[in-house]
Protein backbone atom coordinates (compact mmCIF):
# COMPACT_ATOMS: atom_id res chain seq x y z
CA UNK A 1 0.00 0.00 0.00
CA UNK A 2 2.34 2.44 1.20
CA UNK A 3 5.04 1.39 -1.45
CA UNK A 4 2.17 1.64 -4.41
CA UNK A 5 1.29 5.13 -3.06
CA UNK A 6 4.70 6.41 -3.41
CA UNK A 7 4.70 5.10 -6.74
CA UNK A 8 2.00 6.95 -7.46
CA UNK A 9 3.40 10.23 -6.24
CA UNK A 10 6.65 9.73 -8.14
CA UNK A 11 4.42 8.97 -10.70
CA UNK A 12 2.83 12.04 -10.96
CA UNK A 13 6.08 14.18 -10.20
CA UNK A 14 7.60 12.07 -13.65
CA UNK A 15 4.88 11.44 -16.37
CA UNK A 16 2.38 14.00 -17.73
CA UNK A 17 -0.37 12.19 -18.36
CA UNK A 18 -0.40 11.32 -14.55
CA UNK A 19 -0.50 15.26 -14.00
CA UNK A 20 -3.35 15.64 -16.53
CA UNK A 21 -4.93 12.97 -15.21
CA UNK A 22 -4.74 14.19 -11.60
CA UNK A 23 -5.62 18.23 -12.33
CA UNK A 24 -8.44 16.76 -14.52
CA UNK A 25 -10.21 14.51 -11.78
CA UNK A 26 -9.76 17.40 -9.18
CA UNK A 27 -11.69 20.03 -11.15
CA UNK A 28 -14.15 17.27 -11.93
CA UNK A 29 -14.37 16.35 -8.94
CA UNK A 30 -15.78 19.88 -7.61
CA UNK A 31 -17.80 20.79 -10.43
CA UNK A 32 -19.42 17.52 -10.41
CA UNK A 33 -19.83 17.72 -6.54
CA UNK A 34 -21.34 21.52 -6.72
CA UNK A 35 -23.78 20.77 -10.13
CA UNK A 36 -24.42 17.29 -8.76
CA UNK A 37 -26.26 19.40 -5.25
CA UNK A 38 -28.63 21.00 -6.93
CA UNK A 39 -29.21 18.34 -8.96
CA UNK A 40 -30.42 15.69 -6.61
CA UNK A 41 -32.48 18.36 -4.68
CA UNK A 42 -34.64 18.64 -7.93
CA UNK A 43 -34.91 15.38 -8.41
CA UNK A 44 -33.00 15.74 -11.92
CA UNK A 45 -30.21 13.38 -11.73
CA UNK A 46 -31.77 11.02 -14.13
CA UNK A 47 -31.95 13.22 -16.87
CA UNK A 48 -28.11 13.16 -16.73
CA UNK A 49 -27.82 9.49 -16.82
CA UNK A 50 -29.98 9.83 -19.92
CA UNK A 51 -27.80 12.74 -21.52
CA UNK A 52 -24.41 11.07 -20.73
CA UNK A 53 -25.46 7.64 -22.76
CA UNK A 54 -26.94 9.80 -25.49
CA UNK A 55 -24.11 11.53 -26.70
CA UNK A 56 -22.07 8.48 -27.33
CA UNK A 57 -22.68 8.47 -31.14
CA UNK A 58 -21.54 12.29 -31.01
CA UNK A 59 -18.16 10.64 -29.72
CA UNK A 60 -17.86 7.88 -32.05
CA UNK A 61 -18.47 10.55 -35.09
CA UNK A 62 -15.65 12.75 -33.70
CA UNK A 63 -13.28 10.11 -33.30
CA UNK A 64 -13.97 9.54 -37.14
CA UNK A 65 -13.62 13.10 -38.52
CA UNK A 66 -11.31 13.64 -36.02
CA UNK A 67 -12.41 16.34 -34.37
CA UNK A 68 -12.81 17.07 -30.43
CA UNK A 69 -15.06 14.63 -28.48
CA UNK A 70 -17.14 17.35 -27.05
CA UNK A 71 -18.60 18.82 -29.70
CA UNK A 72 -19.95 15.75 -30.91
CA UNK A 73 -21.30 15.07 -27.82
CA UNK A 74 -22.61 18.27 -27.11
CA UNK A 75 -24.25 18.22 -30.54
CA UNK A 76 -25.74 15.17 -29.84
CA UNK A 77 -26.57 15.65 -26.19
CA UNK A 78 -28.94 18.53 -27.84
CA UNK A 79 -30.55 16.59 -30.36
CA UNK A 80 -31.52 14.21 -27.80
CA UNK A 81 -32.81 16.35 -25.87
CA UNK A 82 -34.95 17.73 -28.68
CA UNK A 83 -36.01 14.50 -29.76
CA UNK A 84 -37.40 13.63 -26.33
CA UNK A 85 -39.30 16.85 -26.10
CA UNK A 86 -40.77 16.21 -29.40
CA UNK A 87 -42.08 13.10 -28.39
CA UNK A 88 -43.10 13.92 -25.03
CA UNK A 89 -45.23 17.11 -26.31
CA UNK A 90 -46.62 15.44 -29.18
CA UNK A 91 -47.19 11.76 -28.63
CA UNK A 92 -49.43 10.35 -26.07
CA UNK A 93 -46.65 9.72 -23.67
CA UNK A 94 -44.91 10.08 -20.58
CA UNK A 95 -41.08 12.23 -20.49
CA UNK A 96 -39.63 8.45 -18.67
CA UNK A 97 -40.72 6.92 -21.73
CA UNK A 98 -39.05 9.78 -24.25
CA UNK A 99 -36.28 9.36 -22.46
CA UNK A 100 -35.99 5.78 -22.23
CA UNK A 101 -36.50 5.58 -26.21
CA UNK A 102 -34.13 8.05 -27.09
CA UNK A 103 -31.42 7.25 -24.78
CA UNK A 104 -30.91 3.11 -25.58
CA UNK A 105 -31.49 3.79 -29.51
CA UNK A 106 -28.42 6.69 -29.20
CA UNK A 107 -26.33 4.54 -27.17
CA UNK A 108 -26.85 1.33 -29.67
CA UNK A 109 -26.27 3.84 -32.58
CA UNK A 110 -23.13 5.06 -30.94
CA UNK A 111 -22.20 1.17 -30.05
CA UNK A 112 -22.40 0.25 -33.65
CA UNK A 113 -20.69 3.11 -35.17
CA UNK A 114 -18.20 2.44 -32.94
CA UNK A 115 -17.33 -0.99 -33.15
CA UNK A 116 -18.19 -0.78 -37.34
CA UNK A 117 -14.87 1.54 -37.02
CA UNK A 118 -13.19 -0.89 -35.44
CA UNK A 119 -12.32 1.30 -32.12
CA UNK A 120 -13.04 -1.41 -29.85
CA UNK A 121 -9.96 -0.20 -27.38
CA UNK A 122 -11.91 3.47 -27.47
CA UNK A 123 -15.08 1.98 -27.10
CA UNK A 124 -14.17 0.49 -23.52
CA UNK A 125 -12.35 3.78 -22.69
CA UNK A 126 -15.47 5.82 -23.55
CA UNK A 127 -18.04 3.58 -21.86
CA UNK A 128 -15.71 2.94 -18.47
CA UNK A 129 -13.47 5.87 -18.66
CA UNK A 130 -10.05 6.09 -19.18
CA UNK A 131 -8.66 9.17 -17.11
CA UNK A 132 -5.29 8.60 -18.48
CA UNK A 133 -5.74 9.03 -22.03
CA UNK A 134 -6.29 12.94 -20.92
CA UNK A 135 -4.50 14.93 -23.10
CA UNK A 136 -3.23 18.56 -22.21
CA UNK A 137 -5.82 20.01 -24.28
CA UNK A 138 -8.25 18.04 -22.89
CA UNK A 139 -7.49 18.98 -19.74
CA UNK A 140 -7.59 22.72 -20.51
CA UNK A 141 -11.15 22.50 -22.02
CA UNK A 142 -12.31 20.91 -18.89
CA UNK A 143 -10.42 23.63 -16.95
CA UNK A 144 -12.32 26.32 -19.12
CA UNK A 145 -15.81 24.80 -19.08
CA UNK A 146 -15.87 23.92 -15.68
CA UNK A 147 -14.41 27.28 -14.75
CA UNK A 148 -17.66 28.60 -16.89
CA UNK A 149 -20.13 26.20 -15.15
CA UNK A 150 -19.04 27.18 -11.43
CA UNK A 151 -18.97 31.20 -12.53
CA UNK A 152 -22.98 30.51 -14.10
CA UNK A 153 -23.53 29.31 -10.31
CA UNK A 154 -21.82 31.45 -8.06
CA UNK A 155 -23.63 34.63 -9.86
CA UNK A 156 -26.89 32.94 -10.08
CA UNK A 157 -26.57 30.96 -6.64
CA UNK A 158 -29.43 33.08 -4.99
CA UNK A 159 -31.99 32.12 -7.83
CA UNK A 160 -30.76 28.86 -8.12
CA UNK A 161 -31.36 28.04 -4.25
CA UNK A 162 -34.17 29.42 -4.35
CA UNK A 163 -35.33 27.62 -7.64
CA UNK A 164 -34.21 24.71 -6.17
CA UNK A 165 -36.12 25.02 -2.55
CA UNK A 166 -39.61 26.17 -3.61
CA UNK A 167 -40.02 26.75 -7.40
CA UNK A 168 -43.61 28.00 -7.02
CA UNK A 169 -42.29 30.81 -4.63
CA UNK A 170 -39.67 31.53 -6.82
CA UNK A 171 -41.99 32.55 -9.93
CA UNK A 172 -44.38 34.33 -7.50
CA UNK A 173 -41.14 36.89 -7.22
CA UNK A 174 -40.82 37.15 -10.59
CA UNK A 175 -38.32 34.98 -10.80
CA UNK A 176 -38.25 32.66 -14.13
CA UNK A 177 -38.21 29.49 -12.10
CA UNK A 178 -38.46 27.04 -15.98
CA UNK A 179 -35.54 29.29 -17.46
CA UNK A 180 -33.38 28.63 -14.08
CA UNK A 181 -34.50 24.78 -14.06
CA UNK A 182 -33.21 24.36 -17.60
CA UNK A 183 -29.95 26.41 -17.68
CA UNK A 184 -29.05 23.95 -14.30
CA UNK A 185 -29.58 21.00 -17.02
CA UNK A 186 -27.66 22.27 -19.70
CA UNK A 187 -25.11 22.61 -16.82
CA UNK A 188 -25.23 19.27 -16.04
CA UNK A 189 -24.94 18.33 -19.71
CA UNK A 190 -21.48 19.99 -19.63
CA UNK A 191 -20.54 18.43 -16.83
CA UNK A 192 -21.37 15.21 -18.03
CA UNK A 193 -19.45 16.11 -21.08
CA UNK A 194 -15.84 17.04 -19.55
CA UNK A 195 -16.72 14.13 -17.02
CA UNK A 196 -17.05 11.74 -19.40
CA UNK A 197 -13.61 10.78 -20.33
CA UNK A 198 -12.55 10.37 -16.85
CA UNK A 199 -15.55 7.86 -15.57
CA UNK A 200 -17.35 6.76 -18.49
CA UNK A 201 -20.54 7.15 -20.38
CA UNK A 202 -22.29 4.45 -18.49
CA UNK A 203 -21.20 6.17 -14.88
CA UNK A 204 -20.73 9.26 -15.57
CA UNK A 205 -24.14 10.22 -13.44
CA UNK A 206 -22.62 8.39 -10.25
CA UNK A 207 -20.33 10.56 -9.88
CA UNK A 208 -22.87 13.66 -10.02
CA UNK A 209 -25.28 11.97 -7.86
CA UNK A 210 -23.15 9.97 -5.30
CA UNK A 211 -20.90 12.80 -3.89
CA UNK A 212 -24.12 14.82 -3.19
CA UNK A 213 -26.20 12.43 -1.99
CA UNK A 214 -23.35 11.32 0.56
CA UNK A 215 -22.48 15.18 1.37
CA UNK A 216 -26.72 15.50 2.54
CA UNK A 217 -26.07 12.93 5.15
CA UNK A 218 -24.00 15.77 6.67
CA UNK A 219 -25.79 18.86 5.65
CA UNK A 220 -27.93 21.22 7.04
CA UNK A 221 -27.19 24.29 4.75
CA UNK A 222 -27.11 24.00 0.68
CA UNK A 223 -23.91 25.83 1.39
CA UNK A 224 -22.60 23.00 3.21
CA UNK A 225 -23.46 20.64 1.13
CA UNK A 226 -22.18 21.71 -2.06
CA UNK A 227 -19.21 22.50 -0.37
CA UNK A 228 -18.77 19.30 1.05
CA UNK A 229 -20.18 17.49 -1.97
CA UNK A 230 -17.27 19.32 -4.04
CA UNK A 231 -14.69 17.79 -1.28
CA UNK A 232 -15.78 13.78 -1.62
CA UNK A 233 -15.76 14.53 -5.69
CA UNK A 234 -12.44 15.43 -5.38
CA UNK A 235 -11.36 12.79 -2.95
CA UNK A 236 -13.43 9.97 -5.14
CA UNK A 237 -11.80 11.43 -8.23
CA UNK A 238 -8.15 11.15 -6.73
CA UNK A 239 -8.04 7.95 -4.74
CA UNK A 240 -10.16 6.43 -7.95
CA UNK A 241 -7.36 7.59 -9.87
CA UNK A 242 -4.54 5.68 -7.94
CA UNK A 243 -6.58 2.49 -8.04
CA UNK A 244 -6.58 2.66 -11.12
CA UNK A 245 -3.20 3.80 -11.71
CA UNK A 246 -2.05 1.11 -9.27
CA UNK A 247 -4.22 -2.09 -10.29
CA UNK A 248 -4.39 -1.10 -14.08
CA UNK A 249 -8.24 -0.90 -13.58
CA UNK A 250 -10.64 1.13 -15.79
CA UNK A 251 -10.47 4.86 -13.84
CA UNK A 252 -14.50 5.27 -14.23
CA UNK A 253 -15.05 2.25 -12.09
CA UNK A 254 -12.53 2.99 -9.16
CA UNK A 255 -13.87 6.52 -8.76
CA UNK A 256 -17.29 5.86 -9.06
CA UNK A 257 -16.62 2.61 -5.79
CA UNK A 258 -14.76 5.35 -3.74
CA UNK A 259 -17.60 7.50 -3.92
CA UNK A 260 -20.07 5.00 -3.77
CA UNK A 261 -18.42 3.69 -0.22
CA UNK A 262 -18.26 7.71 1.33
CA UNK A 263 -21.64 7.49 0.51
CA UNK A 264 -22.09 3.89 2.57
CA UNK A 265 -20.06 5.30 5.72
CA UNK A 266 -22.14 8.28 5.22
CA UNK A 267 -25.21 6.79 5.71
CA UNK A 268 -24.35 4.84 8.92
CA UNK A 269 -22.92 8.26 10.18
CA UNK A 270 -26.68 9.52 9.65
CA UNK A 271 -28.09 6.64 11.05
CA UNK A 272 -26.29 6.59 14.36
CA UNK A 273 -26.65 11.08 14.52
CA UNK A 274 -30.25 9.88 14.55
CA UNK A 275 -30.59 7.54 17.02
CA UNK A 276 -28.27 9.57 19.22
CA UNK A 277 -30.51 12.76 18.94
CA UNK A 278 -33.74 10.66 19.70
CA UNK B 1 -57.27 48.00 -4.94
CA UNK B 2 -56.52 44.78 -6.68
CA UNK B 3 -58.12 43.67 -9.78
CA UNK B 4 -58.21 40.73 -12.38
CA UNK B 5 -59.73 42.11 -15.88
CA UNK B 6 -61.21 39.77 -18.34
CA UNK B 7 -59.04 36.59 -17.52
CA UNK B 8 -58.93 33.34 -18.86
CA UNK B 9 -56.77 30.45 -17.84
CA UNK B 10 -56.19 27.45 -18.68
CA UNK B 11 -55.64 24.39 -21.04
CA UNK B 12 -57.65 23.99 -24.74
CA UNK B 13 -59.24 20.96 -23.01
CA UNK B 14 -60.23 22.63 -19.55
CA UNK B 15 -60.23 26.49 -18.74
CA UNK B 16 -60.74 26.91 -15.53
CA UNK B 17 -61.77 30.47 -15.50
CA UNK B 18 -62.73 32.22 -18.65
CA UNK B 19 -63.47 35.86 -19.21
CA UNK B 20 -63.16 36.09 -15.08
CA UNK B 21 -63.47 39.67 -13.08
CA UNK B 22 -63.03 40.66 -9.71
CA UNK B 23 -61.44 43.05 -7.82
CA UNK B 24 -60.24 43.33 -3.75
CA UNK B 25 -60.23 46.28 -2.24
CA UNK B 26 -56.87 47.28 0.17
CA UNK B 27 -56.97 46.99 4.17
CA UNK B 28 -59.61 44.23 4.11
CA UNK B 29 -59.31 40.46 5.01
CA UNK B 30 -60.36 38.67 1.91
CA UNK B 31 -61.55 35.15 1.93
CA UNK B 32 -61.66 33.07 -0.50
CA UNK B 33 -63.91 30.13 -0.72
CA UNK B 34 -65.45 27.73 -3.10
CA UNK B 35 -65.81 23.91 -4.18
CA UNK B 36 -62.82 21.73 -5.29
CA UNK B 37 -61.72 23.16 -8.75
CA UNK B 38 -63.81 25.88 -9.05
CA UNK B 39 -60.42 28.36 -9.69
CA UNK B 40 -59.33 29.46 -6.37
CA UNK B 41 -55.45 28.39 -6.64
CA UNK B 42 -55.66 29.00 -10.42
CA UNK B 43 -56.65 32.76 -9.56
CA UNK B 44 -54.44 33.44 -7.24
CA UNK B 45 -51.45 31.70 -9.34
CA UNK B 46 -52.69 34.41 -11.93
CA UNK B 47 -52.32 37.39 -10.04
CA UNK B 48 -48.76 36.39 -8.62
CA UNK B 49 -47.88 35.17 -12.46
CA UNK B 50 -46.97 31.66 -11.86
CA UNK B 51 -49.17 30.04 -14.54
CA UNK B 52 -49.77 32.26 -17.44
CA UNK B 53 -53.67 33.27 -18.52
CA UNK B 54 -54.06 33.25 -22.14
CA UNK B 55 -55.85 36.43 -22.02
CA UNK B 56 -56.52 39.46 -19.75
CA UNK B 57 -54.99 41.72 -17.06
CA UNK B 58 -54.01 41.89 -13.41
CA UNK B 59 -53.85 45.49 -12.18
CA UNK B 60 -52.59 47.33 -8.85
CA UNK B 61 -54.04 50.44 -8.45
CA UNK B 62 -54.94 51.11 -12.32
CA UNK B 63 -51.45 50.03 -13.84
CA UNK B 64 -50.50 46.28 -14.52
CA UNK B 65 -48.64 43.70 -12.44
CA UNK B 66 -45.60 43.10 -13.55
CA UNK B 67 -42.22 40.60 -13.03
CA UNK B 68 -40.65 44.13 -10.89
CA UNK B 69 -43.96 44.81 -8.96
CA UNK B 70 -44.36 41.44 -7.66
CA UNK B 71 -40.55 41.56 -6.68
CA UNK B 72 -41.44 44.26 -4.63
CA UNK B 73 -45.13 44.51 -3.35
CA UNK B 74 -46.80 41.05 -3.73
CA UNK B 75 -45.83 38.22 -0.97
CA UNK B 76 -47.24 34.43 -1.59
CA UNK B 77 -47.68 31.80 0.98
CA UNK B 78 -48.19 28.22 -0.75
CA UNK B 79 -49.79 25.48 -0.26
CA UNK B 80 -47.39 22.95 2.08
CA UNK B 81 -47.36 20.53 -0.48
CA UNK B 82 -46.06 22.82 -3.01
CA UNK B 83 -42.76 22.98 -0.88
CA UNK B 84 -39.61 20.26 -0.42
CA UNK B 85 -38.89 19.61 3.08
CA UNK B 86 -36.40 17.61 3.00
CA UNK B 87 -34.17 20.74 1.82
CA UNK B 88 -31.26 21.23 4.11
CA UNK B 89 -32.44 24.42 5.36
CA UNK B 90 -32.90 26.05 8.75
CA UNK B 91 -36.49 28.02 9.79
CA UNK B 92 -34.17 30.84 10.17
CA UNK B 93 -32.39 30.90 6.56
CA UNK B 94 -36.32 29.85 5.12
CA UNK B 95 -37.40 33.04 6.38
CA UNK B 96 -34.37 34.70 5.11
CA UNK B 97 -35.53 33.64 1.55
CA UNK B 98 -38.14 36.33 1.87
CA UNK B 99 -36.03 38.98 2.13
CA UNK B 100 -32.95 37.43 -0.18
CA UNK B 101 -35.30 37.89 -3.22
CA UNK B 102 -36.07 41.41 -2.43
CA UNK B 103 -32.21 42.54 -2.04
CA UNK B 104 -30.35 43.37 -5.65
CA UNK B 105 -27.47 39.97 -5.99
CA UNK B 106 -24.71 41.33 -4.67
CA UNK B 107 -26.33 43.05 -1.35
CA UNK B 108 -24.60 40.69 1.39
CA UNK B 109 -27.16 39.59 4.51
CA UNK B 110 -26.27 42.61 7.15
CA UNK B 111 -28.26 43.67 10.75
CA UNK B 112 -30.97 45.18 8.89
CA UNK B 113 -32.22 41.98 7.18
CA UNK B 114 -31.18 39.72 10.17
CA UNK B 115 -33.21 41.89 12.46
CA UNK B 116 -36.33 42.03 9.98
CA UNK B 117 -36.35 38.17 10.31
CA UNK B 118 -35.97 38.53 13.67
CA UNK B 119 -38.75 40.35 14.37
CA UNK B 120 -41.05 38.00 11.77
CA UNK B 121 -39.76 34.87 13.95
CA UNK B 122 -40.84 37.12 16.76
CA UNK B 123 -44.79 37.46 15.66
CA UNK B 124 -44.96 33.99 14.43
CA UNK B 125 -43.57 32.43 17.68
CA UNK B 126 -40.92 30.65 16.12
CA UNK B 127 -37.95 32.41 18.06
CA UNK B 128 -37.13 29.18 19.93
CA UNK B 129 -37.13 27.17 16.63
CA UNK B 130 -34.89 28.99 14.77
CA UNK B 131 -32.04 26.70 13.89
CA UNK B 132 -34.12 24.04 13.70
CA UNK B 133 -34.29 22.58 10.40
CA UNK B 134 -37.45 22.75 8.83
CA UNK B 135 -37.84 18.62 8.06
CA UNK B 136 -38.16 18.47 11.89
CA UNK B 137 -41.27 20.46 12.21
CA UNK B 138 -44.70 20.13 12.92
CA UNK B 139 -47.60 20.66 10.20
CA UNK B 140 -48.53 24.25 12.35
CA UNK B 141 -44.58 25.19 12.92
CA UNK B 142 -44.30 24.65 9.04
CA UNK B 143 -47.20 27.16 8.06
CA UNK B 144 -46.12 29.91 10.66
CA UNK B 145 -42.36 29.66 9.00
CA UNK B 146 -43.91 30.38 5.41
CA UNK B 147 -46.86 33.35 6.96
CA UNK B 148 -43.27 34.57 8.62
CA UNK B 149 -41.24 34.83 5.30
CA UNK B 150 -44.22 36.57 3.80
CA UNK B 151 -44.16 38.80 6.52
CA UNK B 152 -40.49 39.49 6.51
CA UNK B 153 -41.14 40.98 2.60
CA UNK B 154 -43.22 43.96 4.09
CA UNK B 155 -45.55 43.96 0.95
CA UNK B 156 -48.92 45.85 -0.46
CA UNK B 157 -50.74 42.62 -0.88
CA UNK B 158 -50.77 39.11 0.43
CA UNK B 159 -52.04 35.96 -1.00
CA UNK B 160 -52.47 32.85 0.77
CA UNK B 161 -53.51 29.17 -0.38
CA UNK B 162 -55.25 27.14 2.13
CA UNK B 163 -52.78 28.37 4.80
CA UNK B 164 -55.50 26.38 7.52
CA UNK B 165 -55.04 22.88 6.14
CA UNK B 166 -53.70 20.23 8.61
CA UNK B 167 -52.36 22.64 11.45
CA UNK B 168 -53.24 23.06 15.05
CA UNK B 169 -55.77 25.97 16.38
CA UNK B 170 -52.35 27.25 18.35
CA UNK B 171 -50.96 28.12 14.99
CA UNK B 172 -54.12 29.09 13.19
CA UNK B 173 -54.31 31.52 15.77
CA UNK B 174 -50.97 33.28 15.71
CA UNK B 175 -51.03 33.47 12.06
CA UNK B 176 -54.76 34.82 12.17
CA UNK B 177 -53.47 37.77 13.97
CA UNK B 178 -50.40 38.41 12.36
CA UNK B 179 -52.84 38.78 8.96
CA UNK B 180 -55.64 41.02 10.93
CA UNK B 181 -52.38 43.06 11.80
CA UNK B 182 -51.80 43.54 8.42
CA UNK B 183 -54.99 44.47 7.54
CA UNK B 184 -55.36 47.03 10.03
CA UNK B 185 -52.14 48.68 8.48
CA UNK B 186 -53.97 48.88 5.10
CA UNK B 187 -52.86 45.90 3.35
CA UNK B 188 -54.63 43.52 0.75
CA UNK B 189 -54.97 39.83 2.39
CA UNK B 190 -56.57 37.43 0.27
CA UNK B 191 -56.71 33.94 1.85
CA UNK B 192 -58.36 31.43 0.09
CA UNK B 193 -60.06 29.21 2.78
CA UNK B 194 -60.81 25.38 2.51
CA UNK B 195 -63.93 25.71 4.16
CA UNK B 196 -66.93 27.02 5.13
CA UNK B 197 -65.85 27.80 8.75
CA UNK B 198 -65.01 30.54 10.83
CA UNK B 199 -65.88 32.92 7.24
CA UNK B 200 -67.66 35.67 10.12
CA UNK B 201 -65.08 35.43 12.67
CA UNK B 202 -62.24 35.75 10.49
CA UNK B 203 -63.13 37.90 7.04
CA UNK B 204 -64.15 41.18 6.38
CA UNK B 205 -65.35 40.20 2.85
CA UNK B 206 -65.65 36.87 1.72
CA UNK B 207 -65.82 36.32 -2.73
CA UNK B 208 -67.65 32.69 -3.90
CA UNK B 209 -66.13 31.56 -6.50
CA UNK B 210 -67.36 28.51 -8.98
CA UNK B 211 -65.06 29.14 -12.29
CA UNK B 212 -67.25 32.81 -12.18
CA UNK B 213 -67.80 35.11 -9.05
CA UNK B 214 -70.59 34.20 -7.90
CA UNK B 215 -71.38 36.18 -4.45
CA UNK B 216 -68.87 38.77 -3.45
CA UNK B 217 -69.74 40.44 0.16
CA UNK B 218 -69.87 40.51 4.13
CA UNK B 219 -69.53 37.17 5.20
CA UNK B 220 -73.11 36.67 6.47
CA UNK B 221 -74.40 37.95 2.78
CA UNK B 222 -72.50 35.14 1.44
CA UNK B 223 -73.38 32.80 3.79
CA UNK B 224 -77.06 33.92 3.45
CA UNK B 225 -77.02 33.72 -0.53
CA UNK B 226 -78.55 30.80 -2.74
CA UNK B 227 -75.86 30.51 -4.87
CA UNK B 228 -73.40 28.79 -2.00
CA UNK B 229 -76.04 26.21 -2.14
CA UNK B 230 -75.40 25.78 -5.64
CA UNK B 231 -71.68 25.93 -5.52
CA UNK B 232 -70.90 23.27 -3.04
CA UNK B 233 -74.25 21.16 -3.68
CA UNK B 234 -74.55 18.09 -1.02
CA UNK B 235 -70.93 18.62 0.16
CA UNK B 236 -72.61 21.67 1.94
CA UNK B 237 -72.44 19.22 5.22
CA UNK B 238 -68.83 20.37 5.22
CA UNK B 239 -70.75 22.64 7.84
CA UNK B 240 -70.55 19.92 10.49
CA UNK B 241 -67.24 18.65 9.72
CA UNK B 242 -64.42 20.21 12.68
CA UNK B 243 -66.20 21.22 15.67
CA UNK B 244 -63.87 18.68 17.97
CA UNK B 245 -60.63 21.23 17.27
Amino acid sequence: MITSLINFINGIGQYDFLQNALISGLIIGIVAGVVGSFSILQGTSLIGDAMSHAVLPGIAIASILGIPFYIGAGFFGLLAAAIIYLISENLPLKSDTAIGITFSSFFAVGTIIMTLDHSTTRLTDILFGNILVVTRTDMISTLIISTLVLAFIFIFYRELYVVTFDKTYAKSQGINSNLFRQLLILMLSLVIIVALQAVGVILVTALLITPAAAARMFSKRLSTMIFLSAIIGVISAVFGLYFSYTFGIPSGPSIVVVSALIFVVSTIFYQIKRVISK
Amino acid sequence: MLEIKNLTIGYDSNIVLSDFSVSFSSGQLIGVIGPNGAGKSTMIKAILGINKPRSGQILIDGSKVTPKILNTNFSYVPQKIEIDFDFPINVFDTVMLGQLTRVSRWHSIDKTDKKKVTDALAKLDLNDISEKQISDLSGGQRQRVLVARSLVQQSEVYLLDEPFVGIDATSENTIMNVLRELRNQGKTVIIVHHDLDKLVEYFDEVVLLNHEVLVQGTPSQVLADSSLMRAYGDSLSVFNRRPEL
